[in-house]
């Protein structure tokens, strides 16, 4: 076993003695790696590339991101057919989206709209009486964009376009079902289609 | 040579045992209750005073300023009289800073839970406490520097250095952050505000951590670890080195509690950068407390006094390597906000905290009652369940950190948020509170323990009258030796080095944030909060919902996607004090305004889990009924027209009028849905400033 080196002076510190060792050599080492590193870093990250501080690093993860959406976007648009009503009316009759479209709304849309539909919070959808038109495009509107002045969200960033079809189509089936508690009428009357039976009415 | 022969004051030192010991049980029995609040809302039993967001500062308080702030004050008159060969400069000031410091606990026990608090943590009681605070303190700094203005011992051992740098950097921090304006006797505006605020805070709220957690308990872990293990300390020269580069690098290391808010990006990086620097100074203590058990291993086996020292001083090495990792920018994405951070502190915590603490009182009670320790079995066995305890509890909050940290920032094959519900990934982890809390009681059943085998020690026993000294008198001759050999001859001299040392850091940063405008970009729709928004944030700020909720969104894509547009510096300008928080327990509100309608967050309140089942947040009927109190309204506006923030004329004038104008306006839109009579209630405006945030900038 090496020697304990000794301090020069001795005192009484209430029995308690120092020994002098030297420095761990590993513990010099670890202070002098984080040192360098720090000299390393300042350089590197707001000189040399700034891109990759957190603020531009977010901006080009999110214009990628948009790219993409976009993309997504046109080509659905390409596929667009001439009445997008008609279309989805034949998908809604086709089924196969009431299980996805219940699991949505149960875990997004129950807490202010009731589980039944009967409203809360938001509209009662299980009347004839409609805010925003009852087509089945006006509700995926409605819920894609959201109504943000009256504290309806967009659901476009957490839902995807699926899931958005199929608890539209969940809230549309709910219509003409008898809850057990349905909020008071809210917009106007509505024809079978979805369209506002007074001309006058308002589509937005 | 004349000798002297003096007494040194034990009875002061038995009191501050004894508070630890008390506040120690009611610190952790606190932590315990909210523990079980997290696992089990019901467990807020719908009393205000005893919900999480209020109760949770009682924890912390209770357990770092009365729990290890009495423990260190036990430790620092133990030590110091014996190292200076002095007793203590005055037995009235040590009576005064004894009976002083249990008054201003007994203040905080009783105002938190009232829901009187500044917000800023660590720092959440309001001006008159802080007056006492620093009027203790002050009587405590004369009490000490009058101990060693009239030492035997010329020379300053190492621990009266660390005593000193804490004595002193704690009345700066306390001083600065606490710089208020008072409205009334029981609230306050910090000075500050937004980013500045969030600096200042952070500096204050890691030092406290440093300079309360961290160096006095070196100094008490350099007396009493080489006094328990009868060994002589490793490296005199590695003391000194790591003494100056620990409170020097220290003081700079705040802002990584803000990585990837609205920060300057310069301040965020010195923050994790004299973090790294760090680990070697924080290691430095470490090496010189365990080496001083080399080639006396054996002497663990037996004593369970070296166990519960050699295991504090290994979570101080754990804990002072995991602080570096977390403030790395990379990793800190993950951890901040959960319960990583939960875990993070209660290894220092419980680990290094705890168990110096119960290592010191162990040794000490025999000492100071004269007698044997009544149970040594007793006392392993509190070190085994103490051990469990802590190692179970970190467990759990560290999976339950980086679980719910994943599921924050996971996205499926789609590029959409696969966890897009918050409360799924609070669900995730509630399976872990309930083992976190089985992990503190264990924890809390060994301290219950220690109190067992204490009183049995003590049991009839005679007071022995005051430890009897002798020693030369000080003498004054020519000192040759290094520098650093004369410095400890001269404590005026050190204090202001030391002084210095942690001053630099300090005003490094926070003047360039005060002073240089292009650190906080300015936003022109963003104006001032209305009269009763500014009621609303003081009830938000009374309820503690700052606990649970941040006011923070970081510039990631997860969380741009989950809450909306990042946070902008510009946008906290006229926040007095700032309420960014420190952790999510539940989602960030910082773009709440304006997503739901006031019927939802009516709704919410009264009953969180009618809009979310899974939620886990106390509910708040109380809001409902309280009727609000708009008579300090046009104070509180006046005072932020003090601070700085530009009210109007008009809008000073006529506070209480605007304020109930408004009230009236959410309360009609709210008997719209069918809810009457909340024109008055404190629920509409809590709503008003609810429904304002986060949304100038869409102006």
């Amino acid at each position: 076993m090496v020697e304990d080196k000794k301090p020069q002076h001795q005192h009484d510190f209430d029995g308690i003695e120092e020994n002098d060792n030297d420095l761990p050599r590993w513990w010099l080492g670890i202070f002098a790696v984080t040192i360098a590193f720090a000299v390393f870093y300042v350089p590197y990250y707001h000189f040399m590339h700034p891109e990759k501080l957190p603020h531009a690093a977010l901006q080009a993860e999110l214009d990628q991101r948009q790219t993409v959406l976009a993309a997504a976007e046109a080509e659905k648009a390409a596929e667009q057919p001439a009445d997008p009503n008609a279309t989805l009316t034949a998908a809604f009759q086709a089924g196969g989206w009431e299980e996805s479209g219940k699991a949505v709304y149960n875990a997004n849309c129950a807490a202010c709209h009731a589980p039944d539909g009967g409203g809360t919070i938001g509209p009662n959808f299980t009347d004839d009486y409609y805010l925003h038109g009852g087509k089945l495009s006006d509700i995926i509107h409605v819920v894609t964009e959201g109504v943000p002045a009256k504290g309806m969200i967009s659901w476009k960033p957490i839902l995807k376009p699926d899931q958005i079809r199929d608890v539209s189509f969940f809230v549309r089936s709910l219509r003409g079902t008898t809850p057990a508690q349905p909020k008071e009428k809210q917009g106007e009357l509505v024809d079978e289609a979805g369209n506002f039976v007074d001309a006058a009415a308002p589509t937005e | 040579m004349t000798i002297e022969r003096f007494r040194y004051d034990d009875d002061i030192v038995r009191k501050f045992v004894w508070a630890t010991v008390i506040w120690g049980l009611v610190g952790m029995l606190v932590g315990v209750l909210i523990a079980f609040q997290l696992a089990f809302w019901k467990a807020n039993l719908g009393i205000p005073y005893l919900t999480f967001g209020r109760l949770r500062p009682l924890h912390t308080n209770a357990v770092i300023f009365a729990f290890a702030g009495n423990s260190f004050f036990a430790g620092m008159y133990y030590a110091s009289q014996r190292l200076l060969k002095a007793r203590m400069y005055s037995d009235k000031l040590s009576r005064i800073h004894f009976w002083g410091w249990q008054l201003i606990i007994v203040a905080a026990a009783i105002t938190l839970p009232l829901g009187i608090t500044t917000s800023k943590e660590y720092a959440e009681l309001e001006w008159p406490i802080d007056l006492a605070i620093t009027a203790v303190w002050v009587v405590m700094a004369i009490n000490y520097f009058g101990t060693i203005f009239k030492r035997r011992e010329r020379h300053l051992y190492v621990a009266i250095w660390f005593f000193i740098a804490s004595i002193v950097t704690v009345a700066v921090l306390h001083i600065f952050n606490s710089l208020e304006l008072p409205i009334s006797m029981t609230k306050s505006y910090s000075v500050y505000a937004g980013v500045q605020d969030a600096l200042v805070q952070w500096w204050y709220g890691h030092n406290a951590v440093a300079f309360f957690l961290t160096t006095p308990f070196l100094g008490l872990m350099y007396y009493f670890m080489p006094k328990a293990a009868n060994g002589p300390i490793y490296s005199y020269r590695l003391s000194i080195i790591h003494f100056w580069s620990l409170i020097f690098l220290y003081i700079w290391a705040g802002p990584h509690h803000l990585l990837f808010t609205s920060l300057p990006d310069w301040a965020q990086t010195m923050g994790m950068l004299f973090s790294l620097m760090l680990i070697a100074p924080s290691w430095g203590g470490m090496i010189n407390g365990l080496l001083t058990l080399r080639g006396a291993w054996d002497k663990l086996r037996e004593d369970p006094i070296l166990k519960f020292m050699v295991v504090a001083i290994t979570f101080y090495g754990m804990s002072t390597f995991e602080g570096p990792m977390l403030s790395i920018k990379s990793l800190n994405k993950l951890s901040h906000y959960t319960d990583w951070t939960i875990s993070h502190v209660h290894g220092g915590a419980l680990g290094w905290n705890g168990f110096l603490t119960y290592g010191m009182i162990y040794w000490l009670i025999p000492r100071l009652y004269g007698r044997e320790l009544y149970s040594k079995k007793l006392a392993t066995a509190h070190f085994w369940m103490g051990l469990l305890g802590i190692l179970i509890y970190m467990l759990a909050m560290y999976i339950a950190g980086v679980t719910q940290g994943l599921m924050w920032l996971d996205f499926d094959s789609d590029g959409y948020l696969k966890y897009p519900n918050f409360v799924e990934t609070v669900k995730a982890i509630v399976p872990l509170y309930w083992i976190r809390m089985f992990g503190g009681l264990l924890y809390l059943g060994g301290a219950l323990v220690m109190l067992y085998n204490v009183v049995k020690t003590i049991a009839g026993v005679t007071v022995p009258e005051d430890t009897e000294a002798e020693a030369a008198p000080y003498e004054r001759k020519p000192l040759v030796g290094s520098f650093h050999y004369r410095l400890e001859a001269a404590p005026v001299t050190l204090t202001v080095l030391a002084t210095i040392a942690i001053l630099i850091g300090g005003l490094a940063e926070t003047i360039p944030m005060m002073a240089i405008e292009a650190n906080v970009p300015s936003i022109s729709s963003v104006k001032p909060y209305t009269p009763l928004e500014l009621a609303g944030r003081d009830i938000y700020i009374r309820e503690g919902c700052n606990n649970c909720h941040s006011q923070m969104i970081r510039p990631l894509r997860a969380e741009v996607e989950r809450y909306g547009e990042y946070s902008k510096s510009g946008e906290f300008v006229y926040d007095h004090p700032f309420l960014w928080g420190s952790k999510r327990t539940g989602p960030d509100l910082h773009r709440i305004g304006g997503k739901y309608p006031n019927l939802w967050h009516l709704r919410h309140m009264e009953d969180p889990r009618a809009i979310v089942e899974d939620s886990i947040m106390p509910a708040y009927a109380w809001l409902l009924e309280n009727k609000m109190n708009l008579n300090d309204v046009q104070a509180k506006v006046k005072a932020m027209k003090h601070l700085g923030v530009p009210y109007d004329r008009d809008t000073v004038t006529n506070a209480k009028t605007l304020a109930e104008a408004q009230a009236e306006a959410i309360a009609d839109d709210l008997a719209a849905s069918g809810i009457d009579g909340m024109q008055d209630k404190e629920i509409t405006a809590l709503i008003a400033y609810l429904q304002r945030l986060g949304t100038d900038i869409k102006k």
